[in-house]
């Protein structure tokens, strides 16, 4: 399997600050999200963009960039969140050709051969503090919500929670015996 | 009286010709993803939209609402009052499920919740209804032609049914936002450019539109019985219209297809403030023409064409410098090719996705779909140009566009609104209610004499009623089927862990939120239209 493309944060954390302020949020924080990123392209031509994908995901992203450009550091002490497994390619491709359908601009599109590619999508993470706490997801490309990378995040929140307290039980146990 | 001349002609094959091109050189082809996803970062909010207007009502609204405001003043413009409010429950409650549910069509949205069969009956009722109102859209443009040529109207529809078909199977005219922008400036211009021309005409000029139009009674847009057999009262159209609305902007897959594939939420929200905002003073614009109209053709002693559809066309041809009326005629015409492009687009990707992938021909090549799909644009253009036959005799193309609506939408939205809202309501309670709440729509118009806009409050409320009360008589839904209406954030444990994340994580500070800037916007516009209304309306009568 190829080594993860770690792709550089473009909204830094004042932009991010500004357009979760407009969203509600109270505190934020950078978080990468694992994906499978697909080619997409013309015939006979380079990559148009990619379709981002996981097979926890219900609907791909579109990621409208000729190239992933990638950062020199990986992501490190920051949150990092597991997207899920590789989607298989079939039923992708059939996604993506009825979203093709529905709309003719992305007809001449089509999903590449190449194998996918594994990746780090930059985010932010955003809490709101109204009645509830609620998350908001903003792309750390475009700064844009991403509400359906929210189930997602949410899960994996839950999961390292979760284990969290586990290893914190498994510890005072082990400590205490 | 100058007539259709040469110059015009010549202008209006120009203008298509152009737009055609514009389309094709900037629609098809181009290389940027950024232009197919994005439509273009360079682009303004603003632009994005009004092109979404541009596709959605303006030929129909150029044709229609004159022969409105010829009839009754602005007594129609309830119907358009409770748009604000529509999109602000649009805006807070339907568009940010859809974009986290991440679907490509919403009735996918309801298999998940209630089952394949709910699916398929909703959009077994979308094809119908939306077929339906494409015979409407059809008509529009033909009408426009036969004006112009003298031809018969069933002839032109014909013509321009083999024309629309022909170049939606071969690709659509894939117009680009800034051609449906011009095509909106060129609409709203022959509009301003009536107006002028109309009043300059009148000796009073715009005192006698006024003498006239409040002697009439045409500036009475507020009607406040609460009796329900009057059609155009306040209360039908803010507890009806304000129904027939949500629905169509929101459960009409034609429509709602471009909030589907914004990129972001706020994105989806700007295309609908646009709507919001603009469609009650674009109605009253065309309204307030009708109202010219009527007070030019009294003066003049005019009697009225036969079909109230053809008043602003037949002025335009008539009035206008020569070229000058060749450009208002090709706007109208480009900007139905535009709805009507859409329009076959959808009906024919739901009929392929939604019934012959899952029902007919299961894992075919996407070839075959391809092929599959331009036959069903045939189909549903031979399916609108039946039903466009008899538009003409559904009064203003307008109205006739949402009473076939309000036959079906109030059910469907009532649907929507059951999966979203009642987390016990499930699959037998959703078809029942679907079911019932059409059946209650037609028992409604066929029995009772009440106005045609409270068919999708009628619709709504059955729907909602019976499904949830017959859910109760089948297990509730698993958790699974309640995935995408429930938020996960709002469980106790979910709370706590983004509780103990928000608290380790820098604050952001305080400003005011954008959706509830939005929205308190637009709940400001309704009221601001309301007293506007009312003060027109005071004084015509004082």
């Amino acid at each position: 399997m190829p080594e993860a493309i770690t792709l550089a944060r473009h909204i830094d954390a004042q932009s991010a600050r500004e357009r979760l302020a407009r969203l509600g949020g109270a505190n934020f924080e950078p978080a990468w999200v694992s994906l499978w990123a697909f080619g997409l392209g013309a015939l006979h031509s380079e990559y148009a963009a990619w379709l981002l994908a996981s097979q926890a995901l219900t609907r791909p992203l579109l990621l409208p960039h000729a190239a992933l450009t990638e950062r020199a550091e990986k992501p490190s002490d920051e949150l990092t969140l597991d997207g899920g497994e590789v989607p298989s390619r079939a039923p992708l491709s059939r996604q993506w050709f009825w979203e093709r359908m529905a709309n003719p601009k992305r007809w001449p599109l089509t999903l590449n051969e190449s194998p996918p590619t594994p990746l780090w999508l930059p985010c932010w993470l955003g809490y709101t503090a109204h009645r509830q706490r609620r998350l908001v997801v903003l792309s750390g490309l475009s700064g844009q919500a991403l509400p359906q990378l929210k189930p997602l995040v949410l899960s994996e929140l839950k999961r390292r929670a979760h284990e969290g307290r586990r290893q914190s039980k498994r510890f005072l146990e082990e400590s205490g015996g | 009286m100058e007539g259709f001349t040469l110059l015009d002609t010549g202008v209006l094959i120009g203008y298509i010709a152009l737009i055609a091109w514009i389309g094709s050189r900037f629609g098809k082809n181009q290389h940027s993803p950024e232009d197919y996803f994005l439509g273009g970062r360079s682009i303004p909010g603003w632009a994005i939209g009004l092109s979404v207007m541009a596709t959605q009502a303006s030929a129909i609204t150029f044709i229609g609402a004159p022969g409105w405001g010829f009839e009754g003043g602005l007594e129609r413009l309830v119907t358009f009052l409770n748009v604000p409010l529509a999109m602000i429950v649009l805006i807070l409650v339907l568009v940010p499920v859809f974009h986290r549910a991440g679907i490509y069509s919403i009735y996918e949205l309801l298999e998940r919740r209630f089952g394949p069969n709910t699916r398929t009956l909703t959009a077994l009722l979308f094809l119908i209804a939306r077929g339906l109102a494409t015979g409407v859209v059809l008509y529009a443009p033909a009408l426009v032609l036969a004006v112009v040529t003298g031809w018969s109207v069933n002839l032109t529809i014909v013509i321009m049914a083999v024309l629309a078909i022909s170049y939606t199977v071969l690709g659509g005219i894939s117009a680009v936002i800034w051609t449906d922008v011009t095509q909106m400036f060129v609409l709203w211009l022959g509009a301003l450019l009536s107006v002028i021309f109309l009043v300059t005409s009148l000796p009073g000029g715009w005192s006698d539109v006024f003498a006239f139009g409040a002697e009439s009674g045409l500036f009475n847009a507020i009607d406040l019985s609460l009796n329900p057999n009057v059609t155009y009262s306040l209360w039908a159209g803010l507890f009806g219209g304000f129904f027939l609305h949500v629905a169509y902007f929101g459960t009409d897959q034609s429509q709602i297809q471009r909030v589907l594939s914004s990129p972001s939420v706020p994105d989806a929200q700007r295309s609908l403030l646009i709507g919001g905002y603009l469609l009650i003073p674009q109605m009253l614009l065309f309204l307030f023409v009708g109202i010219i109209l009527a007070t030019y053709y009294q003066q003049n002693g005019l009697s009225a064409p036969e079909n109230l559809n053809e008043l602003l066309p037949r002025y335009v041809v008539e009035t206008f410098p020569s070229g000058m009326a060749g450009l208002v005629i090709a706007g109208v015409f480009a900007a139905a090719m535009s709805s009507l492009d859409s329009a076959l687009n959808s009906l024919s990707a739901v009929s392929i996705r939604d019934f012959y992938s899952r029902y007919i021909k299961r894992d075919a090549s996407d070839a075959h779909y391809l092929k599959a799909s331009r036959w069903a644009t045939v189909f549903w253009g031979g399916y609108a140009t039946l039903f466009a036959f008899f538009a003409g005799n559904l009064g203003p193309v307008i109205e006739a566009v949402n009473q076939v609506g309000s036959w079906f939408y109030g059910a469907l939205l009532g649907t929507f609104l059951l999966a979203i809202f009642s987390h016990r309501s499930n699959a037998r309670g959703a078809m029942a209610g679907l079911c019932t709440g059409m059946l209650a729509v037609w028992a409604t118009t066929a029995f009772l004499d009440i106005s045609w806009l409270y068919n999708n409050t009628v619709g709504v409320v059955v729907s909602v009623g019976v499904g949830y009360l017959v859910s109760l008589s089948a297990p509730a839904p698993s958790a699974e089927a309640l995935a995408d209406v429930i938020i996960d954030e709002s469980a106790p444990d979910m709370q706590a862990i983004l509780t103990a994340r928000a608290g380790s994580a820098p604050e952001v500070g305080h400003e005011a939120r954008l959706t509830r800037r939005r929205c308190l916007g637009l709940l400001v516009w309704f009221v601001l239209m309301l007293m506007m209304l009312a003060l027109l309306q005071g004084w015509a009568n004082a």
